[in-house]
């Protein structure tokens, strides 16, 4: 896996990007995370994240579901990519072995 | 109606984003912001939309990329703008040095002109505080005197309420004493309100100004006390005979650098002498005893309104003297004051006069344009070097707005390391060199807290950077690459302008050396100039009574050191008293002398016609008077011709030749002299054997410690009495000579890197002539006849052009003196400019020989 490293926030987009399956825009995934985790998070910054998990590869985006509150403007909705979800499901996988390893007894 | 977001804010969000990502960013911050609608209303989500937008503020979101080949681009441009930079040294050190130069002279000009209008307006409410001053129809002529009656600030202060605070103030000299000091002071004296109209803080203690007490100033508080705390301590001052003594009840702070007037002591205005004090309360006498009025209005509005209130008081004032026909008053603003005092007859609140500031502003200006053209004709001489290199980057692709600009990066880049030394050299060179010609204190520079000057400097650095690099960049990327390629490029010194440049470089610095030898010459011809009296060996003591007088003649009959001796009212070459002569077909002000029946012989005043003032006769023949030639000629007086002075009548029994007796910037004056008493005598002038005059100083200096051990003993050289005048043209030649040098070596310096270009663009031609056995001397002519013109033009336009100048200058700042401009300063100058040239020639050829003529011809 090598090149395909991931950071924490962009760990953390990507898998409120995943939870919100179609819904997954900028304001959306703020909201989200402060919700599930009290941290809130720039929009700015959550912009530029999306953007670079588009260039790695993880996500595609499209835009569509204008809303009137929204001034009639698209939204850049991001779904997961195969590669996205794979990452996921490696992070995913490597965290429970690790966290395994703390108390064997308990699997 | 539905709030919206400010429409600004979407304006700047507009500009910077990239209209790839707008959409998106702004449906999310609408969105966000109608949360905020909902949540804490639409005046919380209006004020804080901003803050959103600014948090897309980033790099990421611009709408220019980054743009890294530019960035190589601009690194690469500094690069070989620093090669070529150091590849000629020589020139290179010339442009930088000559900029910082005229940079640093710049800034010193601009610190002192700032500082002449901004003169007073340290005080708080300026605008409200102003100077009256009178108008008097003087001779038929409309007069702005400074002074005014002394009863008008009071006045003005009871009738009308939008008057807040008036103070009166009157400069006098006195003698004041502590303990065993003892010197000759400048005493203020004025009004309380004086401290309340003006900003002068105190170190420490009141200035209520009340009887007996004196606030003094720093520098007094360190003459007399040292480190002894002064406050409580009593002073003597003797005021007009009167001894009087004060108490120290303050200290005044540092006064500030752009304060016109300052104090030593200011004591109350009820301790001026008897005479004036009792006049305080009267309209009379305009003239002799009258004050400086200020005033500190309610507001600025009010002005109006006293201007027609006190127009009443002028004819109250013109029948108490009818001597002055007072015609108004002016109220002039205090900020203003300073810089208009030469418009008044005397000041309290003075400032220098424009022409010096003029000239120095023009002297800054000349220097910079020296500095700016020998960097244009560097510039453009020594792309001469680097034509190649802008050829091939034409054929690569380079567009000429490319070039420009690398050109133009180059030069900001030289500038400002000019800028920086500029700075520096003016605080380590130029603000010394002020100090050392103009006194006082050492000009300050604030880069820091100073917005204005940080803008001056900030505008002469952009200014600077145009001026000089526009025309190089244009004119160099202007070649076309085939014709440089293929080395047929016609170069350097056939082009026009770069000898427009160069002659009007060969012109200023004839001007500046011709200026500086013209002036060297008129200071020693002024200084060698005939006074009109023998001033040498003679002694003056200024007296204030009979006693001092009785004490020095016993002492003059006896000493054998004396040759002889007169008595005066004035000293000449100081100031006269005026009256004004009549004959029955003239009428004028006159200078008139009270002297003794000696005085002509003691100062070796030359008769033309009559006889001097017979002391046998002097009785009943002092009724008659000694003119000076000016005088006869304009009264048109012969011998024993009556003329009326004060309204009596004086017989002509002399004529004297013209003499000095004011300084050499004004012109000889009428003068009469006529016979004064023993109790009016106020000097002594003592014609001293050669060589004796400290010995009798010293004699005379402990016989009046004896006598009058209160009062101060000062004597005069008659020698020296225009040493202010001098210092003060010295003051002027020290500047001009100082122009002089800097635009020498400026322009000389130009000339040498310019002529070492144009021969370098040569150096084939010299080459192969010097191998084919062409001789230096040859070779130097042939170089020369590229110059033979413009210096030609250059010379003859710097003599028709100084001499216009100085002509005119000298006629109207040296109006006592007539001054010879002779030939010298035109040769001088020529051969200092040919001087140049030829080094630069001959250094440049010995070069030539000193290396293989392989080295320079050879192409690969």
């Amino acid at each position: 896996m090598k090149g395909s490293f991931i950071g924490e926030l962009e760990e953390l987009v990507l898998l409120t990007a995943a939870g919100l399956h179609n819904e997954a825009y900028g304001v959306a995934i703020v909201a989200e995370i402060a919700n599930s985790t009290g941290r809130k998070i720039n929009i700015g910054a959550i912009h530029t994240v999306l953007r670079r998990l588009e260039d790695k590869g993880y996500v595609t985006s499209r835009l569509g579901g204008a809303t009137n509150e929204r001034g009639g403007r698209r939204k850049r909705i991001y779904t997961l990519t195969r590669a996205g979800s794979d990452i996921l499901d490696e992070i995913y996988s490597i965290r429970t072995q690790l966290y395994q390893k703390i108390n064997p007894s308990r699997s | 109606m539905k709030p919206s977001p400010p429409s600004w804010a979407d304006k700047f969000l507009k500009w910077f984003c990239n209209a790839h990502y707008l959409e998106e960013i702004q449906g999310d911050l609408y969105e966000m912001f109608s949360e905020k609608v909902r949540r804490k209303g639409s005046q919380y989500a209006r004020n804080t939309y901003i803050l959103d937008v600014l948090k897309f503020f980033r790099w990421s979101n611009f709408k220019l990329k980054i743009n890294l080949p530019k960035v190589i681009i601009f690194k690469s441009y500094l690069k070989t703008g620093l090669r070529s930079f150091l590849r000629n040294k020589v020139t290179s050190a010339i442009n930088v040095i000559g900029l910082a130069t005229s940079i640093s002279i710049g800034i010193a000009v601009y610190l002192i002109v700032d500082e002449q209008l901004r003169l007073d307006e340290f005080h708080p409410e300026v605008e409200k505080i102003y100077t009256i001053q009178s108008v008097i129809n003087w001779e038929g002529k409309q007069e702005t005197w400074a002074r005014t009656p002394q009863m008008l600030g009071k006045t003005l202060l009871n009738d009308l309420p939008e008057v807040k605070h008036t103070a009166r103030v009157q400069v006098k000299s006195a003698i004041v004493r502590y303990n065993d000091l003892i010197f000759s002071e400048r005493l203020t004296f004025t009004d309380p309100d004086y401290f309340k109209i003006f900003d002068f803080p105190l170190i420490d203690g009141h200035h209520r100004l009340e009887l007996n007490q004196v606030v003094i100033s720093r520098e007094m508080a360190l003459k007399y006390f040292d480190k002894e705390d002064p406050i409580g301590k009593t002073i003597r001052v003797i005021v007009n005979e009167q001894p009087n003594l004060f108490v120290v009840t303050a200290v005044a702070k540092r006064f500030p650098r752009t304060a016109s007037f300052r104090f030593d002591f200011a004591v109350s205005i009820d301790h001026l002498p008897p005479l004036v004090s009792t006049s305080l309360n009267s309209w009379k006498n305009v003239n002799t005893q009258s004050l400086f009025t200020f005033i500190k209005l309610d507001s600025p509005e009010s002005l109006d309104l006293i201007k027609t209130k006190t127009s009443g008081y002028t004819e109250t004032i013109n029948e108490a003297n009818p001597d002055w026909p007072l015609e108004g008053f002016r109220f002039e603003p205090l900020s203003n004051t300073a810089e208009n005092s030469q418009y008044t007859r005397e000041c309290y609140a003075c400032g220098s006069t424009p022409e010096v500031l003029v000239m120095f502003a023009i002297i800054s200006i000349l220097l910079f344009t020296s500095a700016c053209f020998n960097y244009i004709n560097i510039a453009v001489a020594s792309s001469g070097k680097r034509l190649k290199e802008i050829g091939l980057r034409k054929v690569i692709g380079s567009t000429r707005r490319q070039i420009i600009f690398q050109f133009l990066i180059e030069n900001t880049v030289m500038t400002f390391v000019a800028i920086i030394m500029g700075i520096l050299l003016a605080r380590i060179l130029i603000f010394p060199g002020v100090q050392s010609i103009f006194g006082g204190e050492l000009l300050e520079m604030n880069l820091i807290q100073d917005f204005r000057l940080m803008a001056f400097i900030g505008s002469l650095f952009i200014f600077m950077s145009i001026c000089t690099g526009a025309y190089p960049a244009w004119y160099i990327s202007s070649f076309e690459p085939n014709v440089i390629l293929r080395g047929r490029e016609r170069f350097g010194g056939k082009n026009l302008l770069t000898k427009i440049f160069l002659t009007v470089q060969f012109f200023l610095t004839f001007f500046a050396i011709a200026a500086g030898i013209i002036f060297t010459q008129a200071n020693e011809q002024q200084k060698a100039q005939d006074w009109g009296y023998n001033p040498e060996n003679l002694l003056v003591i200024p007296i204030s009574r009979t006693a001092h007088y009785e004490v020095l003649d016993q002492y003059a009959r006896q000493s054998i050191d004396i040759q002889s001796y007169s008595t005066s009212e004035v000293q000449i070459g100081r100031l006269a008293k005026n009256e004004v002569a009549e004959t029955l077909t003239e009428k004028s002000t006159v200078d008139v002398f009270y002297v003794d029946e000696q005085f002509l012989e003691v100062m070796e005043l030359e008769l033309i016609e009559g006889s001097s003032f017979d002391p046998d006769l002097a009785n009943q023949l002092n009724k008659s008077v000694i003119l000076n030639q000016k005088m006869a000629t304009l009264f048109q007086s012969r011998l024993f011709d009556k003329i009326t002075l004060k309204n009596e009548e004086f017989t002509v029994i002399g004529i004297t030749k013209d003499f000095h007796h004011r300084d050499f910037f004004q012109p000889i004056k009428p003068a009469v002299f006529k016979l004064s008493t023993k109790e009016n005598t106020r000097y002594f002038a003592l014609k001293i054997r050669p060589d004796r005059m400290d010995k009798v100083n010293t004699e005379i200096a402990s016989l009046w410690q004896e006598e009058f051990p209160d009062e101060l003993y000062t004597s005069r050289v008659q020698a020296y009495v225009f040493d202010r005048f001098f210092s003060q043209s010295g003051m002027m030649i020290d500047v001009m000579n100082f122009t002089a040098v800097v635009a020498i070596i400026l322009s000389s310096m130009g000339l040498f890197g310019l002529i070492s270009l144009l021969i370098v663009t040569r150096i084939k031609e010299l080459s192969i002539r010097n191998v084919l056995g062409c001789s230096q001397l040859g070779s130097a002519k042939l170089i020369s006849k590229q110059f033979q013109w413009m210096m030609g033009i250059s010379v003859v336009l710097g003599i028709i052009i100084s001499r216009q100048t100085f002509e005119i200058m000298f006629e109207n700042v040296f109006q006592g003196s007539d001054i010879k401009l002779g030939v010298t300063p035109y040769i001088v100058a020529t051969g200092i400019i040919l001087g140049t040239l030829l080094l630069a020639i001959f250094y440049h050829l010995r070069q030539l020989i000193a290396t293989n003529p392989i080295a320079n011809l050879r192409t690969e």
